[in-house]
């Protein structure tokens, strides 16, 4: 006789997997959803410090705006817009012209032209100023007036 | 929905094995590829539309600006900073020699007094940026940018790398 009895019925040990995908299901959700691919216009770059900036530059102001990024490092300067890059500066002048000529602003008097479009430019903190200035003359020649300068809010590890 | 996995109550089954491994990748993909975007703003700057470059100066027009210059020393590789004739220690004196010159001008009545960056061409475009947040602090609405060398105009040399 057997010391131990064995139980006739065979346990069923499977995993329950519904649950798990469940949640697995909301987290590929959530990550979907808060991905940022808005991200395509502006580059990976440090931007200068400043808690004077007003805030969202995303927020609506009646006029279109072009994101010009200027990023580099050493002596290697140079502009993107929409991900594409402008190493030679006469290139990013007919691009520019191009963006400027989209959108002439109304009442432009016989002889002069000036867009309605603002050019939002984010350059590297490190980036020497020439380059900037040179970006802004090329902008004002092809007629933006309205330059936006980006820099970002100081935070915890931003003194 | 979740439910018994009893074969009895659904006879065909369905491996969902390689649905949880194609998922988990999904979800690694977008773990990495989030990033959490630091709060930006902008300086609104626009740029004037009935002037050129420069203006001309006469001798007899008073000088009303807040004028701030930016150099370059190229052998510590620091940007130097003058006010008038005062070399600058540090931001709080900047910003208190600023916050006192347009002080001065407000009592004339001149609020619109500007506050020009003149900057070298090396020169850090953040130090040109704490300038602006400088002259911002103390309620200064016009900040212009002196006009360098114009590399549009025909036959200027490109920038110097």
């Amino acid at each position: 006789m057997s010391r131990f009895k064995t139980s006739d019925v065979e346990e069923n040990v499977a995993c329950n997997l519904i649950p798990m995908i469940d949640i697995m299901f909301l987290l590929l959700l959530f990550f979907m959803l808060s991905a940022d691919m808005s991200q395509r216009v502006t580059e990976d770059m440090k931007l200068p410090v400043a808690e004077m900036v007003k805030e969202d530059p995303k927020a609506k102001e009646g006029y279109e705006t072009t994101t010009v990024n200027l990023v580099g490092e050493n002596d290697n300067w140079f502009v993107k817009i929409a991900g594409h890059g402008y190493p030679n500066w006469d290139d990013l002048k007919l691009t520019l012209n191009e963006l400027a000529q989209a959108s002439p602003e109304p009442g432009n008097a016989p002889g002069q032209f000036f867009s309605s479009r603002a050019i939002m430019l984010r350059a590297d903190e490190a980036a020497p100023y020439k380059h900037v200035q040179r970006v802004i003359q090329q902008c004002s020649l092809v007629g933006f007036y309205k330059i936006e300068v980006v820099a970002t809010k100081p935070g915890p590890d931003k003194p | 929905m979740a439910g018994t996995q009893d074969p009895n109550e659904n006879p065909v089954g369905i491996n969902v094995v390689p649905m949880v491994d194609v998922i988990f990748c999904l979800c690694v993909f977008f773990m990495c590829s989030m990033k959490f975007k630091e709060l930006e703003g902008k300086f609104e700057s626009w740029l004037p539309k009935d002037k050129g470059q420069s203006q001309p100066m006469t001798q007899d027009m008073p000088i009303e600006e807040i004028r701030v210059a930016l150099y370059w020393d190229p052998a510590k590789a620091v940007t130097l900073r003058q006010f008038g004739k005062t070399w600058i220690q540090n931001d709080d004196q900047l910003q208190e020699l600023i916050k006192a010159q347009y002080a001065g001008y407000l009592q004339l009545g001149k609020p619109e007094t500007p506050c020009i960056i003149d900057a070298a061409e090396m020169v850090p475009w953040k130090e040109v940026v704490n300038v602006i947040n400088l002259a911002k602090r103390v309620k200064i609405d016009k900040i212009q940018f002196a006009a360098g060398k114009n590399y549009e105009a025909p036959g200027a040399p490109a920038p110097k790398k």
